[in-house]
Order: structure tokens, then sequence, then C-alpha cells
């Protein structure tokens, strides 16, 4: 069993481990604290059996933009764990909690370019898009994809671009019902 | 409000210059400030606000390292306060500089001598307000916060912070009589706010049910719905508040609308099966009518919600008989065919807590694997309890061969059926090599058979089969880190880390935990070469949790600023039991267990002769080894040397170089900081009185994991070796009241019963002087040994009647013989030391594959028989019934050792295989 569920803070330090565990990008706890004690509703963790963290969203309101949106800063998923959807459950609450509590209008986040399961994970089955890509986003100087997935209708003079990146990128055609 | 005058008024000029000297302090521009700072002091040497100022601005671009910098900061700001005795603000920088220094009672003393001038300063108020939550000085608090909301009632964050203050300080009822008082104030909450107060109603709902008052808790809340903007977590609280007083049909009502938002929180069916009065009783039965109607309820939500996982596996927990076997197959032909990996995972409880569901598991998934060894176009064998010429099951895959076989070969080494559990594996192998999964679980099985290195070989290669994955890569780091290879756990860790080669400082900013915890471990395993370097890791795991008690600070207004007072209060429990986490508790342990090591065999004290000693109990093969290791080690010291040599000096050229090509603005990029001064902990285990350092660690462990058994035996060891009988008489009553708490045996435990024969001896070698002390000692001994027992008959009588049920029981029971025969601080005879060997040893020949001691536990064993008490024949006899027992122990020379791949030479490893360009 997987238990889907919102973190609480005693989870910190063990989403922290997960963290640790799976992912290049990582850091300190009070970076953890900061999103929880200013989003709770937006950090999801899967717990299994016996307590372990196996997998966490921890993202983030960009209060400062123009239009409200909701922004991943992190999403694992322990490579024990694989094949049970968990990063899309875990990122379908999250995103729930951002529109319903937030109201928030998309949400975004980055991605290596070359990390074609995420980015597959995302279009396919999220329902993200590209909206474009930021040079040497990453600290090794990889590029990111700036993707969004827009809970109403997206703008249409962003959607017509972030299709093409889209398409372009993954070789496939955007599947069209991209909402929710 | 007034502001006293200032006693020492400076000229125009000055003050001018005293005003920039804030504004740079506050815009984090120091050396300005002191620049600024100095010019006033020009003419005015002993203007005391200025000293201040200076020293805290000094203090702040000081690294914590610079000891005499940060001498000169103190002299600097106590110098300030001395010739401005009156001044508020000299008193407000020097509670600043202790605050900076972590010093918070030393720092509350400075501001109340402020407050004392200035009875009305916000800001000072404020200030001790923070320190005062931050020490969970609540009276403080209230009273500080009642003062602020006084002295300004126009700001929400003083009424809302005054609310929280008395929840904290257990007022329930003021806490909400403020808020409310506080929301009548409100006229309209601006669209902008709207999140901000609704998470206000939230808590206000939560200190009303947390105070006795669930029923007007409720009431509050549906007031007050459409204000709340977060539903989930409404219904959350309602429906756990209803199931709490009663209110069942409305409570899983509540329970059913969460489902529909995410019918995986295993908490939410938890929840609703409770308000059915579905829950299982206290033994964990249920009757035969609740587990018919928990079945119905879960065709019912496993055909609402098809795509939840957790519909599916939740009857497994209550089904039984055939019903169970049933949906077993069903569920696991769905895994295997799949190919889920944590499929063995997600049945481990089952097969753990119920034998007769761990039978039916095991022989599906037997069934399985007889029916598609097949070979190609195999099926699965027809259903359990499907109807009689059903429809035969449709050709797999040939990959769910593979994922049966991995499947087995998990249980059985879960079973303790090593040598079956490494056969599916290498026939999974066999298969498909190419399944990374297989490796990393042939990996712990060799683990648990005691191969470690074979352990480290097989998480290697699948972490070169996708470098890129971090999951492999920390398996692998904790594989070696088993097996010994700390360096080259170190540069595998490393590979993730943005500086490489100095991977060390990000695994230690980034509070790498699991990974400190493990490398002290293997360090501490490596002997007295290897204590300070497992001080190192174990200490930079405890400075992680003074780190992060410190992070609460900046929290204290942000979340009422943020409105995000649930989880505010959430934080601040976290942070009051934050050193009962286990990773404080391991790495406390750890560095205490070092600790004590180094006040038993002191550096450098008769080294030699142990070693002369060590050397006379091995065989000469042994020997050999050892020469041969102890050379082998020389080179690498030297070797390491030299690299660390020429690598400072590259760094230094780049340095340079940088610095060259900035026109010398600056001297290096960021990421060039100092050198760790003590990389390999040297310093560390240089402590002048381990025994005073154990203490410090040993008090916090029993404060805060008092009810681990290990926090009050190590609280005994530590005062029995400082001479502190009484402490140490407190620390066993602890421990046997801890395992009598555990059903553990009480006074009985094996350790605590070691412990006792210790102090029982102690104390008539050489009771404390103090008449009272004595006595006290004296009575306590009397009660646990029973009254004129002596210390011998005590431990010959536990001997005859526990001391061969374990090796723990052996051990303690030899231990005791140790002890006993350690007369006024005089070694333990050889006849004493061999017998107590031979106690242990005769255990061995007890032990078979299907149950013996971890292996962890027998090569510790072994190195205390043929090291610390220097008896060959028992370590030889230990060492023989060992490898018997784990034949494939390369350790103890085990019959089956697995061939090594010899181009994985991890002791000689310079650089991780597959560079990364994290």
């Amino acid at each position: 069993m997987v238990c889907i569920r919102p973190a609480t803070i005693d989870d910190l330090m063990q989403m922290q481990r997960c963290n640790l565990l799976c992912l290049p990008e990582n850091y300190q706890l009070k970076y953890y604290l900061y999103h929880i004690l200013s989003w709770p509703q937006l950090l999801q963790v899967a717990e299994d059996y016996d307590g372990k963290i196996v997998g966490y969203v921890l993202a983030k309101m960009e209060e400062e933009a123009s239009e409200q949106h909701g922004h991943i800063t992190s999403v694992a998923v322990a490579r024990t764990h694989r094949k049970l959807g968990l990063a899309t459950k875990l990122m379908s609450s999250t995103h729930k909690a951002m529109e319903e509590v937030f109201g928030a209008q998309y949400v975004s986040l980055h991605v290596r370019v070359t990390n074609k399961v995420a980015v597959h994970l995302y279009t396919q089955t999220l329902g993200y898009q590209i909206y474009d890509i930021e040079g040497k986003y990453y600290a090794d100087g990889e590029d990111a994809y700036e993707m969004r997935k827009y809970f109403g209708p997206a703008p249409p003079a962003l959607a017509k671009k972030a299709a093409a990146l889209t398409a372009q990128a993954t070789g496939l055609p955007a599947p069209t019902a991209a909402s929710s | 409000m007034s502001t006293p005058q200032p006693t020492q008024p400076l000229p125009s000029k000055e003050a001018v210059l005293f005003k920039h000297v804030l504004r740079f302090h506050e815009l984090k521009q120091y050396k300005k400030a002191i620049k600024t700072a100095d010019q006033i002091l020009k003419k005015f040497p002993e203007h005391g606000e200025t000293l201040a100022m200076k020293g805290l601005c000094l203090r702040l671009m000081t690294p914590d390292t610079d000891k005499e910098k940060k001498e000169e900061a103190y002299e600097l700001v106590r110098k300030g306060v001395k010739c401005d005795l009156k001044s508020h603000v000299c008193w407000h920088v020097y509670g600043l500089l202790y605050r900076h220094d972590r010093e918070y009672k030393e720092a509350i003393k400075c501001y109340l001598n402020a407050l004392r001038i200035d009875k009305e300063n916000i800001q000072i108020l404020r200030d001790l307000a923070l320190l005062q939550i931050q020490l969970r000085d609540l009276q403080g608090f209230v009273d500080t916060r009642h003062q602020l909301l006084t002295a300004k009632p126009s700001n929400r964050s003083h009424w809302i912070t005054f609310a929280v203050a008395h929840h904290m300080n257990g007022n329930h009822d003021l806490a909400v009589e403020v808020l409310n008082q506080f929301e009548a104030t409100l006229e309209e909450v601006p669209a902008g706010e709207a999140y901000e107060h609704s998470e206000m109603l939230l808590y206000a709902a939560q200190v009303l049910a947390e105070g006795g008052k669930p029923e007007e808790a409720l009431a509050y809340l549906d007031k007050r719905k459409d204000k709340i903007k977060d539903k989930r977590g409404l219904d959350e609280f309602t429906a756990g508040v209803l199931l709490r007083v009663g209110r069942l049909v409305e409570a899983a009502a509540a329970y059913r609308r969460l489902l529909d938002v995410n019918p995986n929180n295993y908490k939410v069916h938890e929840g609703l099966r409770a308000a059915m009065e579905l829950a299982p009783a206290a033994d964990g039965s249920l009757t035969d009518a609740q587990r018919a109607r928990l079945s119905q309820l879960y065709d019912e939500l496993a055909a609402a919600f098809p795509g939840a996982s957790a519909c599916r596996r939740i009857p497994l927990d209550f089904k039984v008989g055939d019903a169970f076997k049933a949906a077993a197959d069903a569920y696991l032909r769905r895994g295997l065919t799949r190919g889920v990996p944590s499929l063995f995972v997600d049945m481990r409880p089952l097969a753990d807590a119920d034998p007769a569901k761990r039978d039916v598991l095991l022989a599906l998934a037997e069934s399985y694997r007889d029916a598609l060894r097949a070979g190609p176009g195999a099926a699965f064998p027809p259903l359990a309890g499907g109807a009689a010429g059903g429809e035969a099951p449709a050709p797999e895959s040939p990959q769910t061969l593979v994922w049966v076989l991995f499947f087995l070969a998990r249980f059985y080494d879960r079973l303790g059926r090593l040598e079956e559990a490494l056969a599916h594996i290498d026939e999974a192998l066999a298969h498909t090599p190419t399944v990374i999964e297989l490796h990393t679980a042939k990996a712990k099985i060799l683990r648990h058979t005691g191969d470690l290195e074979g352990a480290a070989h097989c998480a290697e290669t699948a972490r070169r089969m996708d470098l890129q994955d971090r999951y492999l890569n920390s398996l692998a780091v904790k594989a070696l880190l088993g097996a010994g290879h700390c360096a080259a756990a170190e540069r595998t860790a490393s590979l993730f880390t943005r500086d490489g080669e100095q991977g060390a400082f990000t695994l230690f900013d980034m509070q790498h935990m699991w990974y400190e915890l493990a490398a002290g471990r293997a360090h501490a395993g490596k002997g007295p070469a290897g204590r300070g370097p497992a001080l190192k890791k174990f200490q930079a795991v405890v400075s992680h949790f003074a780190d992060i008690a410190e992070d609460q600070f900046d929290f204290h207004s942000y979340c009422v600023r943020k409105g995000t007072l649930r989880s505010y209060v959430g934080m601040l429990g976290m942070m009051d039991r934050l050193y009962g986490h286990p990773f404080f508790s391991k790495a406390a342990c750890g560095a205490v267990r070092v600790y004590l090591d180094l006040h038993d065999r002191p550096p450098g004290a008769a080294n030699g002769a142990d070693e002369e000693a060590a050397l006379a109990a091995m065989s000469p093969e042994e020997r050999k080894k050892y020469k041969l290791a102890k050379k082998k080690e020389e080179k690498e010291k030297a070797r390491k040397a030299a690299e660390d040599k020429e690598r400072e000096e590259r760094e230094k050229k780049e340095r340079e170089k940088a610095a060259a090509q900035k026109g010398g603005k600056k001297p290096a990029a960021a990421s060039k900081r100092e050198p760790d001064p003590d990389p390999e902990g040297a310093k560390l285990a240089a402590v002048a009185d381990p025994l005073a350092e154990a203490a410090k660690l040993v008090e916090m462990l029993v404060k805060h994991a008092g009810s681990r058994l290990s926090s009050h035996v190590l609280a005994a060891e530590v005062a029995l070796r400082r001479g502190r009988q009484v402490v140490a008489l407190a620390a066993l009553r602890n421990a046997a009241a801890t395992a009598e708490a555990k059903a553990a045996g009480g006074a009985d435990h094996p350790e605590v019963h070691a412990l006792l024969v210790r102090l029982a001896q102690a104390f008539a070698a050489s009771p404390p002087e103090n008449e009272v002390v004595k006595a006290v000692v004296g009575a306590g001994l009397a009660e646990l040994l029973g009254a004129g027992v002596t210390p011998a008959a005590f431990a010959g009588r536990w001997r005859a009647a526990h001391g061969t049920k374990s090796l723990d029981h052996r051990l303690a029971a030899a231990r005791a013989m140790v002890a006993l025969a350690e007369t006024g601080g005089s070694a333990p005879s050889a006849a004493a030391r061999t017998a107590a060997a031979a106690h242990v040893a005769a255990g061995a020949a007890e032990y078979g594959p299907a149950s013996r001691p971890l292996h962890a536990q027998c090569v510790e064993v072994h190195r205390l028989l043929r090291d610390e008490w220097g008896v060959a024949e028992a370590a030889d006899k230990w060492r023989a019934g060992c490898a018997a027992a784990y034949p494939h122990s390369r350790y103890f020379g085990g019959s089956k050792q697995m061939a090594l791949d010899p181009s994985y030479d991890f002791e000689n490893m310079r650089e991780a295989f597959g560079k990364l360009s994290f």
C-alpha cells in the first residue's frame, strides 16, 4: 500500500531524506519548513506501510506574479516505488489544492530537457505543455523546459507557441484535452 | 510613547554618521558600518552606542571559527555598554550579539535591561518575545505580547500573536476569546487576505476542539463555512471531530466527501471505517458481521474508484481464508504482470503479521513460478476460487516470470531462507540481466548472508547500469559503507554534489543525515583509526539538529503574517520533539560509544602493547594479512596527503588566476570556501575529556529519547566511568523500567544486568566517600540485587537462570564474569577472560542457517573474543561456528563465497566510476 495524503510538519525530515536519496537538487530543512509554513495544502506525500516516505511533492505559490499561479519546486518518487502512478496521484492532489485553496490560474515547473521520462509524464499524463526553454537553468549548465498547465483555458496568444514547442520536444501531438 | 534622551548626545555631524551606521547595519553592509563608526570614534572614542554597533557589525561579518575576532567584537560591545550604561541601544545591541551566538538566556537578560530604560520600545519588546517563544518561556511570552498589544492594538499581528501565546500557554478559552474580539473589529475581509482569514478561522476551531469544546468548534465553523478556502482541510477537521463526539453518520458522510477528493488516503479510509463501526477491536479482531459489511463496503468503493489501489489493497487486510486467497491471487497477478517492483514490500506486512496469510501468499507465488517456467507462451494457473471450466488465463509476457522470481527471492529472504533467495535471484538474472532491480535485490540478500563485499559489488553493478539515477547511487553508497569502504563511498556520493572532490561540504550543507549516520557507523567499525572520522560524521548530525532548532526563529513572526497558524503551532510541537528524532538518537548514541572507547583506550597510550597482544592472538595467516593491510593503509595515507597538497596548490593557483582576471576585485569565487580545519575529525578525537563530551550527549538522550533503552544504558556507562554511582544507579533504574515497559525483562534485561553487576562491583571496591551518597547507592543496590547478596552471587544466579537464552544473554553473563575479575582496577585474569570467552563461544554450536544472530553482531563478538579478551581458542571456535552458520561470509571464511569482479578495487579507487556533471 502507499498512502497519498497531505504532508504534515512531522514528514519534513523524511521528505528531505527521500529527496537526498533520489534527486541531485537538494535543500536544507529550512526550505521545506518555508514551504509547509507558507502553503501547507500544497505539500503531498506518499507513505509506505512502515511509515517511510517514498514520494513527495513540494510546491509553492508565486505570489508576486501578475497571474496567481503555483509552482512545483520538487517532486520525487523512490525508484523502488515506480509503476504505481504515484507521481500522477501526488501531482493531481497538489494541483487541486492550488486551484481550490489559492485560486491559481495555472501551475508551472522546470524540468531538465534530457529528462524524457518526466517530460513524457508531464505532457502525456498530467496535461502540461512547454512554454519556454530556459538556457543553462541548472547548475551544471543544462537547459530547462518551463512547463505549464492551465486549470482553465490557456491564453490563446501563449497556447499556440506552447503547442508547437511541446510537439517539437516530444515528437507527439499534444493531447487535445489538456485541461485537468 | 516617550523615548529616553540619549545620555551621550553627539554633535549633528556625528549624529548623522551614527544614523548611517544603523542604516548600513540594516543593509548588512558591515564593512561600511564599521568604517563609519570609526569616523565617529576618532573624535569620540568613548561613545558607547557607536562602540556597541561597531562590535555587533564586526561579529556579524566574522566567521564563527575566528575566535579572536569574535572576542574583539564582544570586547567592543562590552566597552560600549560600560561607557553608556543608561543607553537602551547599548543593551539591545548586547542582546543581539548574544542572540547571534545562540546564547538566548544571556540575550534575554540584556533585553530586559534595555527595557528597564525604555519600557515601551516596540522593537526590543518584539525581540524579547521572539526569544521567549523560542525558549518556550510561555508565561513571559504571554506577558510581552500583552504589552505589545496594549501599546499598539491597531496591529493585526499583535492580536493574533497574543491569541497564539495564550494557546501555547494552555489557555484555550482566552485564545479563542482574543481571536473573536479581533474578528469583531474586522469589517470586510479583502479578497487578498481571504486565505489568511480562512486559516485563522480553522485555527480558532482547532483551539476550541483541543480545549475540550468539540461541539462549539463544529458550530463555529458551520457559521463561517463560506469563508473557508481550504475545503478539504475543513472536511478533514470536521470529520475527525464528528467521529470524536460520536456523530457517526455525519462523520461517515464527511469521510466519503474526502474519498471523492483522494481515494488513496488510507487515513481517510480508516476514519470512514471507524465511523461505520468497522474498526477492529483493541486486539485487532473483527467479528464475522463486520467482515461481511467491510466486504460489501469495499466492493462498493472499488466500483466507485476503479483507479484507486487502496480500494483493492485494503480488503487483503480484513479478508481471511478462501476470500483472502481469491483477493490476493487477483492482486498479485495484476502487480506481477505489470512488473511492480514494490509488490513484495506491499505484501510484507501481511506475511509478517499472519502465518496463514504468509503461507497462502508464498504458495500462490510458487504456483505462478511453476506454471510460468514452462517457457514462452506460458500462462498463470487458473484463478483461485474461479469457477471450474472458466476461461483459461492468457499467456504472459516472458518478463512476468522475472518479476515472479524477484518476488519469491525477496520473500525467501524475508523468511531467512537465503539459499533459496539467492537461487531465485540468480535464475532471474540469468533470464534478464538488464533488470536493475534484480541486482539491487541480490545486494540486499548477500548482505543478509554476511557477504558485505559481494553486496557492494552487486550494488555497484546496479549503479553503473544507470549513472544518472541517484537512488542507485545511494544504494551503492550504503553498500560500500556496509563493506567498510568509507573513502570509496564518499567519492561515489560526491558524484552528485556540485563541488565534486569537496563533496563532504555539500553533503554537510544539505544535511545529508542518512549518509552521515551510515558513514559514522562504518568509520566507528574500523577501530581506533576510525574514531576521528566517525565523530566527525556523528557530530555533523548533532549540529544539524541545533541548526534546525534555530531555523524556527524566522518563522515566529512570518507565520503570523502569512496566517498559517495551524502549521505554525504544529511546527512548535515538532521542534519540542525535535531531539527525540531517531536521526538524533542514532548520531548521539554513535558519538557516545566513540567517546567511551576513547576513554577506555586513549590514543597513543600503550598502542604498541595492544598491537603486540593482538598479533599474538592471530594465526600466522591473519598476522600476514594484518601487516599487509597496515602497510597499505600507510601507503594510502601518504598518497592522500600528496593528493591533498597537490589539490590545495592547484586551487590556490586557480584562485589567484581568477582574482587576476577580475582585476583583483574579488579574491575568490563563493564556492572556494576555507578548507575544513578538521576534515578527518582528528581534533574531535583528541578531545581532552571524552567523558565530558559523552555526558552532554547522554543528557540530551535521556531528556528527549527516554523511551529508548540505549539512552539509559549509555547514561549508566558514562556515569560508571566518571565514578558517579548515584547517577549510574538512577540510569539503571530507568533502564530497567524501560525494558519492563517493552516487556524485555526489566532488570533481567541482559544489558541492564551486566551494568548492575559492574555498579555493584564498583560499589564494593570503592564506595562513594560521602556517607549519605553511600547509603543511597547501598540501599538502591540492596533493593535490586537482594539484601546481603554479593555481586558474584547475584551474577551467578542470573547466569544460571538466563545466561544461555540468547547471544545477548551469553554476552551479558560473560561481561559480568570479566567485570567481577577486575578487582581494584587491575586487569581481569586470563582465567576469567578464558572462562567468559568460552561461555560466549559455546553458543556458536547452536547456530545454523535457520537461527543465528545478525552477522554484524557475530563479527563484533569475534573481535571482542580475539582482540579485547585475547582468547584465541574461543575466538577460533566462534569463527568456525559462524562460518558454518554463514557459509557466504567472507569475514568468517565461509565455504560458499561468491567470486568477485577484481576490477572493482574499492580500496584503491581514486575516482568513482562514471563522472557526472552535477
